[in-house]
This record gives structure tokens, C-alpha cells and sequence, in this order.
């Protein structure tokens, strides 16, 4: 199964987790702790595999598209929010979808202080930058994960 | 050789998902279910589509201003509504202003009355406590301003807010309870609560 479609998945389940644990902060943070270590795990396992294989190259470049897919809801929703608002328009299904979309990270979101920069709430810009953060954690994790290896495959 | 594993996460996850619901303890049986009820019997018939109807007779604001006194909570409501009569409650912090938390993007907000003339119906109520209390959750609540809105946020989480529950936590600050706690709460929970007397009604209600 590509990376692409398991992280996918993986996201799907933290997000109906998170949903149904609506309310308790704490508790939906422990999972979203747990499923970002799972996700590490996962590249980990991923990258091993691949070596063993003996494919060498072409890691960091599929984990990026998969990562860059599987958040591309996020984006485009933020995307889209951002735009609607310097339009001077303002959509609440939009917005609702993003919320629902980065709920796994909102109970860290909401603990930000109560700033208001240029119009928007601190919580909210946060919010918006969710899904990149979490592209850029897990192709961050991918590239170094892929420079250690290759450093150690030299030294051995 | 996916499958059995994806299988796997499924009950993996329905077992977490079970687990929540058993954590929430007698979530079920609560309030927060029918709710729930409402709101997608709500959708499903068109309505909380975030559009008002315009109404038939304007708010005379400095009529109300007149009647107000800060921590009185200003009720709204809008038939495209999706959770009861009342869909918006606010409190009234002085100076024609009014503390709202209603908006994702700005998070909680202080603005003028006249905002909410877009309503078909707008009512104040006043909370039977003293001046001395209402005045001060009315300063709490203007401190709340900046603070994240989140319509999931319960009634223990003090990180973010939403409509009812910045009311409701503004006098629960004051050791008043307005209406009995739980889960989520809604406007009509507000009003519907014998803490609460009737200062003012717009349009007037029949009878």
C-alpha cells in the first residue's frame, strides 16, 4: 500500500477519533501525539523496507507527494478561507471544514494567547497553517530520516 | 495483504471511538444527542445555511441601550437557524457594545449593537443576581476578547469559546449558574432557564 493512501487513512481515523472526542482537549491531544509518532514510525518502517528491497532512491520524493495529497484538503481550505477573506467574504462552511479538518491540533491552537493580528485570531492563523505544518513534520522527518541513512550506509 | 491490516486500524479505531463515547459517561442519554438530532434534521432541511432573514421592523437600538445595563444577555434569532428559536446569545458589556464569540476567524469580539439588526427577533434578558455580579461578568466577558471560538469546546474547556457558553461562563465566574451544565449549550437554554427575567422583546411577542 503507497505511503500516500496509509497516511491518508491514518488521518481519516485521527480526525473521526478526534470528532468523537470533541470537548476533551487533553485526551485529543494524546492522540494526535500518538498518531504523529505512529505516522514516524511508519516512514521508519517504510524507509527499511525500500532498503531492503534495494531501492535506494526516490524516498523523500514519494513521501512528500504523499504527504502533500493527503493534506491537500487542509490547503485548499485554508486556501480558500484566506482568499474568501481578503475578498471581503466570509464562508461558514468553508471555515466549519477547516475547523473540522485541524481539530486534531486545535486543543494546542486554542491554549495560544488571545491576539487578534490584522483582523484574524491568532487561533485561526494557526489553524490555517495546520495542514502545511503537518506536510512539511512528516517530509522534514522523511528527508532527514533518508540523510541519516545514507550517512550511515557510507560509514559502514 | 493491505487489507487484513487496514482491517485491522478500522477496529482499531472503532474500539477508540467506543472507548470515547464510554469516557464521555452517559453521553448518550444526555442533551448533547438530541441536539445533535436537531441540528441534522436542521441541515437536511436547508436551514443553517449562515444567511439571516432581513427583517420586517429594524432594531431600535437606543431604545434597548436605554433598557440595558452591562451583563444582561441579548438573545437573537434567526429562522435558518438550526438549534432552537434562540440561535445567538451575546452579553452586553456597556456603551452600546456587546461581547460575541461567534467567529472562527476573529476568534471573540466586542461590537456595537446595531450588528445585530439583522436578526428577525432580538430580546434582552437579565440575570437575577446583583448589579454588583452582572457587572462583573461583564468585565470578564470583555477580557475574553482575542480568545479562540470553538463551537466543540465544552463547558470545562477554558481555552476557547462559543455564543452561550461565553455567557454562561462569564456568570459561573461569579459563582452564578445560569443554566444547568452540560456538554453544550445552546441559547434556548439561556432562556429557557428561571434565573433569567425578561427585560425586552423585539418585535414585541404576541401575548
Amino acid at each position: 500500500m503507497s505511503f500516500a493512501r496509509q497516511f491518508s487513512r491514518w488521518y481519516i481515523v485521527l480526525l473521526v477519533v478526534t470528532v468523537v472526542g470533541l470537548g476533551r482537549g487533553e485526551l485529543q491531544l494524546l492522540f494526535t501525539g500518538g498518531w504523529l509518532v505512529a505516522v514516524l514510525l511508519l516512514l521508519v518502517s517504510a524507509r527499511g523496507q525500500q532498503l531492503l528491497m534495494g531501492q535506494t532512491r526516490g524516498f523523500s520524493r514519494r513521501v512528500l507527494a504523499g504527504a502533500a495529497v493527503t493534506q491537500f484538503p487542509g490547503m485548499a481550505l485554508s486556501g480558500i478561507s484566506l482568499w474568501l477573506i481578503f475578498h471581503h467574504h466570509v464562508s461558514e462552511w468553508i471555515n466549519g471544514l477547516l475547523e473540522i479538518w485541524t481539530a486534531p491540533l486545535w486543543p494546542l491552537w486554542e491554549r495560544l494567547p488571545p491576539v487578534i493580528v490584522h483582523g484574524l485570531s491568532l487561533a485561526y492563523i494557526a489553524a490555517c497553517c495546520t495542514p502545511w505544518a503537518l506536510f512539511l513534520t512528516v517530509s522534514g522527518f522523511a528527508i532527514l530520516l533518508t540523510k541519516v541513512h545514507r550517512r550511515f550506509s557510507r560509514e559502514g | 495483504m493491505g487489507r487484513p491490516f487496514f482491517r485491522r486500524r478500522l477496529l482499531l479505531g472503532a474500539g477508540l471511538t467506543c472507548s470515547l463515547l464510554l469516557l464521555h459517561g452517559g453521553f448518550v442519554a444526555s442533551p448533547d444527542v438530541h441536539l445533535v438530532r436537531q441540528l441534522l434534521v436542521s441541515v437536511a432541511h436547508g436551514r443553517l445555511n449562515g444567511t439571516n432573514a432581513r427583517p420586517a421592523n429594524p432594531l431600535d437600538t437606543a431604545a434597548m441601550v436605554r433598557l440595558m445595563e452591562p451583563g444582561d444577555i441579548v438573545l437573537c434569532h434567526n429562522p435558518r437557524g438550526a438549534y432552537g428559536y434562540w440561535t445567538h446569545a451575546v452579553l452586553y458589556v456597556g456603551g452600546g457594545t456587546i461581547i460575541d464569540s461567534n467567529d472562527f476567524v476573529r476568534g471573540t469580539v466586542r461590537k456595537p449593537l446595531e450588528s445585530y439588526s439583522s436578526y428577525n427577533e432580538v430580546a434582552v434578558v437579565r440575570v437575577k443576581t446583583s448589579a454588583r455580579k452582572r457587572w462583573q461578568a461583564a468585565r470578564w466577558a470583555r477580557g475574553q476578547v482575542g480568545r479562540a471560538y470553538s463551537p466543540f469546546s465544552s463547558l470545562v474547556d477554558e481555552h476557547s469559546e462559543y455564543c452561550s457558553k461565553l455567557v454562561w461562563e462569564a456568570f459561573a465566574k461569579q459563582n452564578v449558574i445560569v443554566a444547568p451544565r452540560h456538554h453544550w449549550l445552546v441559547p434556548d437554554d439561556l432562556a429557557a432557564s428561571a434565573r433569567v427575567k425578561w427585560i425586552y422583546r423585539n418585535p414585541a411577542s404576541p401575548g
